[in-house]
């Protein structure tokens, strides 16, 4: 798995998301309080794509809500040796 | 008596073990075989037992009937087992819908570089805080 995102409000967090290499695992349903912090925590694994995935990377972790807004952030890295 | 009742009269005969012209056994006149055949329309016996028979004959309802209300029951069944049905779904997908927290997030940044990262660094990570305007559902969570 190469990039995930998980949802963090107050003491409750999604488990992560993202692509797996057998597809999509997005099966997910949090509930954000109004007004309260919350957070959209993401990571990436810079080996995911093995040893010689050297460069510059682009990845994008969205979420979608129930009111059909889908929220996008936009990654970028450079993977060095 | 008319020509066609006699010879009705001897076909009866003849059902019962006789001979038309009377060898071997004795013609047996058409009162009276009607009066040992089953009581029913047209049968010969008297006023009163006939009108009781149709009565009868009436108010009894015949198998096809039967089996026509019966199944008219069965559908009345199926067809409100499937209103409550259909009124279930759309009730519970009304309720679903209103109860549906239907907020929105935002963030004030929405991209986020790295820089350099070290391919046996382990994972980055990084957050995006957000501002939660009415109560939001999350219902995907995906990733390029």
């Amino acid at each position: 798995m190469c990039t995930k995102g998980r949802l963090v409000q107050a003491d409750r967090q999604t488990d992560w998301f993202g692509l797996t290499h057998s597809g999509p695992v997005t099966t997910v349903s949090f509930d954000l309080k109004s007004g309260q912090p919350a957070y959209l925590e993401v990571k990436i694994d810079p080996a995911a794509h093995g040893p010689d995935a050297i460069g510059p990377i682009e990845r994008g972790v969205s979420v979608k809500l129930a009111s059909g807004q889908v929220f996008t952030v936009d990654l970028t890295a450079n993977i060095t040796r | 008596m008319s020509a066609k009742t006699k010879h009705m009269g001897s076909v009866q005969a003849r059902h019962q073990g006789g001979h038309p012209n009377g060898s071997g056994s004795r013609a047996v006149p058409v009162n009276q075989v009607n009066a040992n055949a089953r009581v029913g329309i047209g049968a010969s016996a008297g006023a009163n037992t006939t009108a009781a028979a149709l009565a009868n004959a009436s108010r009894r309802p015949r198998p096809r009937y039967q089996a026509r209300r019966r199944l008219l029951s069965w559908d009345r069944i199926l067809l409100f087992l499937g209103v409550v049905v259909v009124g279930l779904l759309l009730g519970s997908a009304i309720i679903g819908e209103i109860t549906t927290p239907k907020g929105k997030i935002a963030a004030a940044q929405t991209s986020y570089n790295f820089g350099d990262a070290p391919i046996g660094g382990g994972d980055i990570t990084t957050r995006f805080p957000l501002t939660v305007e009415g109560d939001a559902r999350a219902v995907d969570i995906t990733s390029t």
